[in-house]
């Protein structure tokens, strides 16, 4: 009886303890966030702000009713998939809690593809503002990270056709651009490394829009985690190529025989290595590099059957894509003044007893000197010789 | 002797009660040492010598491996007895009893911090609105049932366990190959010379403590001849494991990001994309994988501290302390009150029980020697 009692007692003690997940939340209770655009917002004179400029946060949220479509109903695209919604606070923190109270659901980071943050917040130091992100347990590091030429809640309000969700699309430009090395593979964890990092300065993708269009326009340098200045897209293409780790995209040069056609030579692969040594009281950079690209397109038609000819058809190239090169490199020293190729980083590597002499690397960088010896190698001609 | 009664012997000597083979033994080791320290090893251990790490643990475990030969050589001198035992018969009632309390002491302090670090892991991961009071709970309930069973239960579990625990890091070294930077693992000597690799040395010596619990272990084994050999299996897979994971992780974040990050095993599984993906935000399955890691790390230590307090005072059953213990290990695990001090004691405990076990070791070990002191035989 004494038996049967105490079972009885803890089966009915069991629901009081067995409460299950006091903190669950399915998959539908959840805002779920493709996108993050950062902006500065002017506040309005007179009104009750303390501060002249707050942070804008803009949150792409997937609408997950819209995006499962049966079949033979055409899914919803561009606009009708995604909802952007935004809030202003005094940083990243309060303006999430400002956005949250405009959702009825809890705000969930963890598949935020993209963070977009326009180029005036850039300007004045991204670190305090991807601070919240990369300390956040949700948010993965993996994301993308990408600097808008004009606000960044503009580049998520572009709906371009093909679009089904508006952030994935921008994530996979950028992953398609890596896969054809024609863009630096710098995902959110490598741009927070770089920013850390004494011996290298990080780039970020820089988008901008029109229209409909929504379009890779450069690369963002920055110093430690400003941003300094960009470069167009043939300069990332000298720079990635010098940094050594990409082919780069396409060069087009003059036809041997002929000034007024042209002929276009795509890069194909590479094969880089960058010396460093000491000179006197600066550095010496030895970088050495061969191309290996494909003839794209010739506009008149010149007999490159001819060997001598070949050969200085790949000189020219050789020299126009050094000479770009190097002015790639004076921009980024000269006028820059930011290191993202990594040359302090290989002087640590290869030199560590000079850098531990070197107080600051920076003003080192300004007096170093390089010297590009290059080979071009054109290894296909197409289908019509 | 015929055959038969050969075979009858090892019959005996086989169900024998509280054995630990060989293999359990080995397990035992290992699965002690990976604990905790895989966490936040990478990041405490490249402070101070950044890429010249690996050399400091190389160093680092060899000394550990050298302290493991002359505690298992110590504790074959006297087969059939703990270091509680002997320690007494070493020196006197006093001496030995406070060294056996401190050791006893450290290992109950160490299994609470190793359970109140990885619940600030999960806290702050998966189990965001859990209370840290309820994971270290439900987890000492765990070991409290565990460490019911005598020796040859704790053998068994950990030589079972031992593939959980080790898998899961072998495959986030694998995963982690192909996205290392080749140039921020060099210069390979660290590039500031020698005094930053001996300082990480010093405190890779803290990391791999764990070992120390062979002090309780020996007279268990059934066939002593292998524990050197078997101590030696069971030092190298952690030494292995940690290296690698260290190497890795330097290689993908750099020496300046790694030590920005609270839990650089976990951000490692983070940003290592699985191929295809197929599975995304694989930290879930791994965290779930050291829940066994750290069950088996705080549960042997808990085991070895009720078994050498058992002793000590010379109680009849060890399973009397189990749960008089618990309320001291449940409020060791939760006095620090931030992740920060959690940190500072871990520190603190290890520089302790490293100074502690040297000498221990070792002064047990001259004294052993200069005394002529020996052990019955093995019967």
């Amino acid at each position: 009886m004494k038996r049967r009692f105490s079972f009885l007692l803890i089966i009915f003690l069991l629901p009081l303890i067995l409460t299950g997940c006091w903190d669950l939340r399915d998959i539908d209770q959840r805002a779920i966030i493709i996108a993050i655009g950062i902006d500065f917002e002017k506040t309005t004179p007179g009104s009750n702000f303390s501060y002249d400029q707050l942070v804008k946060l803009t949150a792409q949220l997937a609408i997950p009713q819209k995006l499962g479509a049966g079949a033979g109903q055409t899914p919803a695209m561009g606009e009708e998939s995604v909802w952007n919604v935004s809030a202003v606070g005094r940083n990243l923190s309060m303006a999430i809690v400002n956005l949250q109270q405009r959702l009825q659901n809890e705000f969930f980071l963890a598949h935020a593809r993209v963070v977009v943050i326009s180029e005036e917040v850039a300007r004045e130091g991204v670190s305090r503002y991807i601070n919240f992100l990369t300390n956040n347990t949700e948010f993965r590091r993996l994301s993308h990270i990408v600097i808008s030429e004009g606000r960044a809640e503009d580049i998520l309000n572009t709906f371009p056709k093909t679009a089904t969700i508006q952030g994935m699309f921008l994530n996979q430009l950028i992953e398609n651009e890596v896969m054809r090395e024609t863009m630096p593979d710098i995902r959110f964890i490598e741009f927070t490394i770089r920013s850390i990092d004494k011996g290298i300065d990080p780039v970020a993708i820089m988008v901008n829009s029109f229209g409909d269009v929504v379009k890779y326009s450069g690369i963002a340098v920055f110093r430690g985690d400003r941003l300094v200045g960009r470069m167009n897209k043939e300069e990332i293409w000298s720079f990635i190529q010098l940094a050594g780790n990409y082919s780069g995209g396409i060069e087009v040069v003059r036809d041997i025989k002929s000034n007024i056609g042209r002929i276009t030579i795509k890069y194909t692969n590479i094969d880089s290595h960058i010396k460093p040594m000491r000179k006197d009281e600066t550095f010496l950079f030895k970088v050495d590099i061969l191309l290996e690209g494909i003839l794209l397109a010739q506009e008149i038609d010149t007999d490159y059957t001819d060997e001598a000819l070949f050969d200085n058809l790949e000189k020219r190239v050789r020299n126009e894509a050094k000479k770009e090169m190097e002015a790639v490199y004076y921009k980024i020293q000269q006028q820059y003044d930011a290191d993202i190729i990594g040359f302090g980083e290989r002087v640590r590597a290869y030199l560590p007893a000079e850098w531990n002499k070197i107080e600051n690397w920076r003003e080192e960088f300004k007096k170093v000197e390089i010297e590009i010896e290059m080979e071009v190698k054109i290894k296909q001609i197409g289908m019509y010789i | 002797m015929n055959s038969v009664s050969v075979v009858k012997e090892m019959m005996m000597g086989m169900k024998e009660h509280g054995k630990l083979t060989e293999r359990q033994f080995a397990g035992i080791i290992a699965n002690t040492m990976l604990g905790a320290g895989t966490l936040v090893m990478p990041r405490t251990l490249t402070s101070s010598a950044g890429t010249g790490s690996w050399i400091a643990i190389l160093i680092g475990g060899g000394l550990s491996l050298f302290v493991l030969m002359i505690i298992i050589k110590l504790g074959l001198r006297f087969p059939e007895e703990t270091i509680i035992e002997y320690g007494v018969r070493l020196t006197n009632k006093w001496i030995g009893g406070i060294i056996s309390f401190l050791l006893c002491t450290y290992w109950l302090m160490i299994s609470a911090l190793v359970i109140r670090i990885f619940a600030s892991m999960l806290n702050s991961t998966i189990l965001l609105n859990t209370p840290i009071e309820v994971i270290i709970i439900a987890m000492l309930l765990t070991i409290t049932y565990f460490v019911r069973g005598d020796v040859e239960i704790i053998g068994r579990i950990n030589e079972l366990y031992f593939i959980f625990v080790i898998f899961p890091i072998i495959y986030a070294i694998f995963l982690g190959v192909k996205e290392i930077h080749p140039i921020r693992l060099l210069p390979v000597t660290g590039g500031q010379g020698i005094t930053p690799i001996l300082f990480a040395t010093i405190s890779s010596f803290f990391s791999f403590l764990g070992y120390e619990i062979v002090f309780l272990l020996i007279p268990s084994i059934t066939t002593k001849k292998l524990a050197y050999n078997y101590g030696i299996k069971g030092i190298t897979s952690p030494l292995f494991a940690y290296i690698c994971l260290t190497f890795i992780s330097v290689g993908i974040f750099g020496i300046e990001e790694l030590q920005t990050l609270t839990w650089p095993t976990l951000e490692l599984v983070k940003v290592t994309p699985f191929p295809g993906l197929l599975f995304e935000r694989l930290e879930s399955f791994f965290i779930s994988f050291w829940v066994i890691a750290i069950f088996t790390t705080s549960g042997n230590l808990y085991y070895s501290s009720i078994l050498g307090f058992t002793q000590l005072f010379k109680i009849k059953e060890h399973k009397t302390l189990i749960f008089p213990l618990l309320p001291v290990i449940y409020l060791l695990a939760v006095y620090p009150e931030n992740i920060y001090k959690v940190f500072k004691y871990m520190n603190l405990l290890s520089v302790f029980a490293a100074i502690l076990i040297v000498t221990v070791t070792f002064f047990y070990y001259i004294i052993a020697i200069i005394r002529e002191k020996k052990g019955d035989e093995d019967s």
